[in-house]
């Protein structure tokens, strides 16, 4: 079920490097972050010292932005530090991310999307319905036991008991 | 007096017990289940505790805190998938121990020995939280921001693959916690013109997202690990004898374990493998130490539930998160309009002892569900993932919704859950962006503060002696990854 590459890099051989491949990336991705937010910073509305009792705004958020990005920067050599510990950076990451993950991720921004307009019962449904096969649960009863029964319980403790406000979404079911 | 008398009354209202009781179950139940863990069932039950009154809210967390961590060693024993990361160190001996027909037995010590160490960890915390309040009481905002960088700079050290990926975690949190309406001046710090960020980034979607979110998709790509199964018919209770055989293991596991769970960050984790390596060290039988020896479960079970205790002493007694658990329990406690802190408990004592109270409860009801509830927390391993985890996303998002019944908090949480899960991936832990997050307001207000007091003068800091203690332990602590791999180095050599 993995993908990865053939041709990519051992984590034996990358942890010879001194720069880390993986890592360079997550840094980069960082900074860029930093970079993208100290700008941000320096969009905030000044206020008169006096008001700001010496510390504007924009001080701290910087601060804090410099300390990150400082840090950023050693990430592509910290495997140097973690392999001669004997720690592996590399063992979670080293197959891509499981097709499956990719499969519910893309269903769940998908349910998460679509709730205002089912309502949150008609959500709990399409939940207990599809993910279960999604994840390769094959038991029909079990799981329209589970998508009938836990789906209704839940709302009625939240609604009834807890007083939560359920929205209904454009076909009004709701209990 | 009264504050003890008051406190503990108000866990003797039936409403309490049964809120008590309800978070001691879920917290075994939550422990039991592989990838299920105490901080997440925290961050899940967080939205509905804000409906109940403060302290039985906060009291029903930290049973289901005191819970989790005991759950974790059933699985860790029956089927050697330790359910929470604290019974880890359990495995190592509890697993052979129920393989070789001794599942009971195991169950039994590791019941007794979590009971033992919850206990004295509690007495250790009632003493020592108001002791280390009355300190704190003395604290100006120069020796708070000291000691909230103490705290930050612990991360370091926190369980989890590198010290500059949990510093780098938590210092982004700190950045979060400064997202809305700037308190001093009335000036909108990264809101991006999105109204709902006014107030500041909710905790509530932010932690389910990056706790619960996070672990589902992890847990999408091992769908298909088998497990073994070891059947455990009932509890067997360690004897007497042998008790007495083991006490001195219990009594230094239990104080190994509080104290590393009152340093901040440190938490039950850490408490248990420093628990089972120092239970080996004194042992006669080192030998045995993996094939199933009595000690090599009871140390690590009683550090990591005396942890649980020590956790609380600077959570309650300085707002300042002793673990990844208590840091959202601060959470609950700052939602519930609470300002965490010495004040908290020299102006509400009766708190501090509602909570002893409830700890104290869980401990004690680990007996009872350990004896009569064991066979059926070892079969809630089989209920499918399959079913289990959509379970729990719809509670993720009723959660979500449910904190101010508004579905932006719902698309944070998902996008929280995107981005926990490929942190994880890549090395940075979820609890360290929390407890910045949640330290995140401190340390600027103590930060403000202090520039104001010492008229922008950041070295004048350096006057106070408990600031410069607190930065010197910071250095100390910061530069230890370093000079450990250089002495490692020069050993080699």
């Amino acid at each position: 079920m993995t993908s990865q590459n053939s041709t990519a890099p051992s984590t034996e051989a990358r942890a010879n490097r001194l720069v880390h491949p993986v890592d360079l990336v997550v840094s980069s991705i960082i900074l860029t972050g930093v970079g993208y937010l100290f700008y941000e910073t320096t969009q905030f509305d000044e206020v008169s010292p006096l008001f700001a009792q010496n510390i504007q705004p924009a001080m701290y958020p910087q601060l804090l932005l410099w300390i990150i990005g400082l840090l950023a920067c050693l990430l592509p050599f910290e495997h140097i530090l973690l392999t001669k510990k004997g720690k592996n950076i590399d063992k979670d990451r080293s197959e891509a991310v499981h097709p499956l993950t990719q499969l519910t991720i893309g269903f769940l921004i998908a349910i998460v999307l679509a709730s205002p307009y089912l309502g949150m019962l008609l959500t709990m449904i399409t939940i207990c319905l599809v993910m279960p096969r999604l994840w390769g649960y094959r038991k029909p009863i079990p799981i329209l036991l589970f998508a009938g029964v836990f789906p209704v319980v839940v709302s009625l403790v939240f609604s009834k008991v807890l007083r939560v406000y359920f929205d209904s979404g454009i076909f009004g079911i709701a209990l | 007096m009264d504050a003890i008398i008051e406190g503990f009354s108000l866990l003797l209202e039936l409403e309490n017990i049964i809120l008590i009781t309800l978070g001691v179950l879920i917290g075994v139940l939550v422990g039991a289940l592989p990838g299920l863990s105490s901080p997440m069932a925290i961050a899940l039950l967080t939205p509905f505790t804000l409906q109940l009154e403060p302290i039985p809210a906060i009291a029903m967390m930290a049973a289901l805190y005191c819970a989790g961590t005991f759950g974790g060693s059933i699985t860790a024993i029956l089927i050697n998938a330790p359910g929470a990361p604290p019974s880890v160190a359990t495995a190592l001996d509890g697993y052979p121990m129920a393989k070789r027909g001794e599942p009971g037995r195991a169950l039994g010590l590791a019941t007794v020995s979590s009971v033992a160490g919850g206990i004295i960890s509690l007495i250790i915390f009632i003493v020592a939280a108001p002791t280390l309040a009355a300190v704190a009481l003395e604290f100006r905002p120069p020796e708070y921001f000291a000691l909230a960088v103490f705290a930050l700079s612990m991360l370091a050290s926190m369980t989890g693959k590198s010290s500059l990926r949990n510093l780098i975690a938590g210092a982004v949190g700190v950045l979060l916690a400064t997202v809305g309406i700037h308190l001093t001046t009335g000036v909108e710090r990264f809101t991006f013109g999105i109204p709902d960020l006014d107030e500041g980034i909710h905790f509530v979607p932010v932690l389910i997202g990056l706790f619960a979110m996070g672990e589902l998709l992890s847990q999408s790509s091992t769908l298909n690990a088998a497990v073994e199964r070891i059947e455990a018919k009932a509890m067997k209770l360690p004897t007497w004898a042998e008790l007495k055989e083991l006490r001195n293991c219990i009594l230094r596991s239990s104080g190994i374990g509080t104290f590393i769970g009152i340093l901040p960050a440190e938490g039950s984790t850490v408490a248990a493998i420093v628990g089972y390596n120092e239970a080996k060290r004194f042992s006669n039988k080192k030998e045995e130490f993996g094939t199933g020896t009595p000690e090599g479960i009871v140390g690590p079970e009683a550090a990591n539930n005396a942890a649980a205790g020590g956790a609380m002493v600077p959570t309650l007694a300085l707002g300042i998160p002793g673990s990844g658990s208590t840091a959202l329990i601060l959470a609950a406690l700052i939602m519930h309009g609470f300002r965490p802190g010495p004040y908290l408990l020299n102006e509400t004592p009766e708190f501090l002892y509602a909570i002893f109270g409830a700890m104290l409860f869980a401990n004690i009801a680990f007996l009872g569900i350990g004896l009569a509830g064991a066979k059926f927390f070892s079969l809630v391993t089989f209920i499918p993932k399959q079913l289990l985890w959509p379970a729990v996303f719809i509670f993720a998002v009723i959660g979500a919704y449910s904190s101010s019944s508004s579905f932006v908090d719902v698309y944070v949480m998902m996008v929280a859950g995107l981005v926990g899960y490929f942190m994880n991936r890549h090395g940075f832990g979820a609890a360290p962006l929390v407890m910045g997050l949640i330290l995140g307001k401190m340390v600027e207000e103590a930060f403000s503060q202090s520039m104001i007091i010492y008229d922008n003068n950041f070295w004048a800091l350096m006057e106070s002696p408990i600031v410069l203690f607190f930065f010197a332990l910071t250095a100390l602590n910061l530069s230890t990854p370093f000079w450990t791999g250089f002495k490692n180095r020069k050993g080699k050599a």
